[in-house]
């Protein structure tokens, strides 16, 4: 083992989304600057009611699961409220091009008045009722956001079969370590990835705040 | 357009050939303040809400885990009916699918509930295989989870499964795994655990090895009791290793580290190529190892500490030391000097 650093991408995954971001910057053509993938980014500002809806984000893709974003990627300057706000941590919410779904809650950490509270959580492979998001194709370009909104310092997704290990899908964010000498460093309101490839999976994403806590949520996606 | 384009592509075509390899497992987050250290924590069965025999064993269990696994100066766990902070057997822990919810409020105490066998969750039904003569497939290990609170209750958190690179580095997973997947009985903090507590608590000693999680950075200084000897004259020299200043963690940097394995080397004067001349011994607890030796002729030195395979720790050398050596009976222009400061040895 080696010093913290940042978990880098398999190689196929890299290039998957290197393609993406080649496709997804070089169509939009904007002056300003394109969503960065596994970065907090300007994506368009998603709808966060737990029943399925649409978002304003659109996107087609082509059948080698290349996204092409046709959408204009307006940047969400709301307020953010403090999350020392929030007794427990806010939905997860995950948005496609087409709907935004609450994923179920998972274990966290999370800071209040009363101290800090963690809950663990078994594992979602095995939740009958798990919230579902279906992309319409691999790679498909996926945001997510909380409700309330708010700020986190990194974000990782993983997924995987419900009886596999996961495999690390995108990451966006800082290891900010607050028992280190760093700065604590931006927070970010959203992350944008690349989908999985084909097939059935449990989709998890784990976020961390600058104090420590932390937050994780699950999804069902089955990827045409 | 264009340009900016293709070097964004190569630039991650780069990354994915040259960074594919770089997984490695973080120390664990954590988070809040910390208890005192070494601070014994007491707990208590919750009056009503006591576990069975079989879970109170597997709970105890896991505190004496907690304690003897910590390798830092974390809360010492142990069971007592006066004690401030208390575990319960209940099904009072908020949302409809957690097995265990634990509270820290430190320094002052902490609460742990664990759900009851049998419970409907909204995934399944809880089983603990503590509570099975032939625990089944898909139980849960009770002494495992309880470990995994008492790491909550240490300030510890959940690390993101991409940052594991190994499933035993930690007990802190997201999603603990049942009976009979790999780690589900894991009895003891992993690495990437000790790593976080000995960057909250510090290590138990200055002996204590490092936690593999870990890579930090040494120094060493290297110092003779004379600079020259008359041949056949006794050099005693001391050796000081510590974590380097510039740790990563304020509470580590400059940290002595004693009982490691020091080796004294030499070089000829104006040669290239260093020679073990010995092993230095351990001089007291604050980092410091020695090693007298009689010298005939005159040599660099410097002491090495080669980089161990078990703790997370750099190797080093000490800047180097001439000692010049004279013929019995030859000149000498530092003679007086010498004899004033090293009076007791046989110099010049």
């Amino acid at each position: 083992m080696r010093r913290p650093g940042t978990t880098a991408l398999a190689p196929p995954a890299t290039v998957l989304i290197g393609c993406l971001w080649l496709v997804v910057a070089c169509a939009v053509g904007s002056p300003s600057e394109p969503p960065s993938i596994g970065q907090a980014s300007p994506t368009p500002a998603v709808s966060t009611p737990r029943a399925t809806s649409a978002s304003t984000a659109t996107a087609s893709t082509s059948a080698t699961g290349a996204a092409t974003a046709s959408a204009t990627a307006a940047p969400t300057l709301a307020p953010v409220p403090p999350t020392g706000g929030l007794a427990s941590p806010p939905d997860g919410i995950l948005a496609d091009a087409a709907n935004s779904v609450t994923g179920n809650d998972g274990s966290y950490c999370w800071t209040s008045a009363s101290g800090t509270a963690c809950v663990d959580f078994a594992d979602f492979g095995h939740v009958p009722e798990l919230a579902e998001l279906d992309p319409s194709a691999a790679g498909a370009a996926l945001t997510f956001s909380t409700d309330p909104s708010i700020e986190f310092i990194s974000w990782k997704a993983s997924y995987g079969t419900p009886d596999g290990d996961l495999m690390p899908l995108a990451n966006g964010g800082s290891d900010y370590d607050p028992d280190g000498n760093a700065t604590p460093p931006a927070g970010m309101t959203k992350g944008w990835f690349a989908g999985p490839p084909t097939g059935t999976w449990i989709l998890t994403i784990g976020i961390h705040l600058v104090d420590g806590d932390d937050a994780s949520y699950g999804w069902r996606m089955t990827v045409p | 357009m264009i340009r900016i384009c293709g070097s964004a592509f190569v630039a991650t075509v780069l990354l994915a050939l040259c960074g594919g390899n770089a997984l490695a497992s973080s120390p664990t987050p954590a988070s809040g303040p910390t208890w005192n250290p070494n601070q014994h924590v007491d707990y208590r069965w919750k009056a009503g809400d006591e576990p069975p025999a079989w879970m109170k064993a597997a709970i105890n269990a896991a505190a004496q885990d907690s304690n003897d696994s910590r390798g830092a100066k974390a809360a010492v766990l142990s069971q007592s009916d006066s004690g401030s902070s208390w575990i319960a057997y209940s099904a009072d822990i908020p949302t409809t699918w957690a097995i265990g919810y634990t509270v820290r409020s430190i320094p002052s105490n902490f609460t742990m509930r664990l759900r009851p066998q049998g419970y409907p969750l909204d995934w399944g039904t809880l089983r603990w295989c503590q509570f099975y003569d032939s625990p089944p497939t898909g139980c849960y290990d009770a002494e495992m989870i309880a470990l995994h609170e008492f790491g909550h209750s240490q300030t510890l958190d959940h690390p993101d499964d991409a940052d594991v690179d190994t499933w035993t580095d930690t007990v802190m997973h997201w999603a603990p795994k049942t009976k009979s997947k790999a780690g589900w009985n894991q009895h003891e903090f992993g690495p990437c655990d000790v790593a976080r507590l000995q960057i909250r608590y510090d290590p138990l000693t200055n002996s204590t090895p490092y936690s593999t999680c870990l890579d930090l950075d040494t120094d060493m200084s290297l110092s003779a009791s004379a600079t020259s000897v008359y041949s056949g004259g006794s050099i005693t020299f001391t050796a000081r290793l510590r974590v380097a200043d510039d740790a990563s963690w304020p509470l580590l940097a400059s940290n002595p580290l004693s009982g490691r394995s020091i080796v004294i080397q030499r070089r000829a004067v104006g040669g290239t190529s260093w020679a073990n001349v010995g092993s230095m011994a351990v001089l007291d607890d604050n980092g410091r190892y020695t090693r007298s030796l009689t010298l005939t002729d005159a040599y660099d030195y410097r002491a090495s500490f080669a980089a161990p395979n078990n703790e997370g720790l750099e190797g080093t050398t000490s800047p180097i030391v001439r000692v010049t050596v004279y013929s019995s009976g030859g000149e000498c222009g530092e003679t007086k000097s010498l004899i004033e400061r090293h009076g007791s040895f046989y110099t010049c």
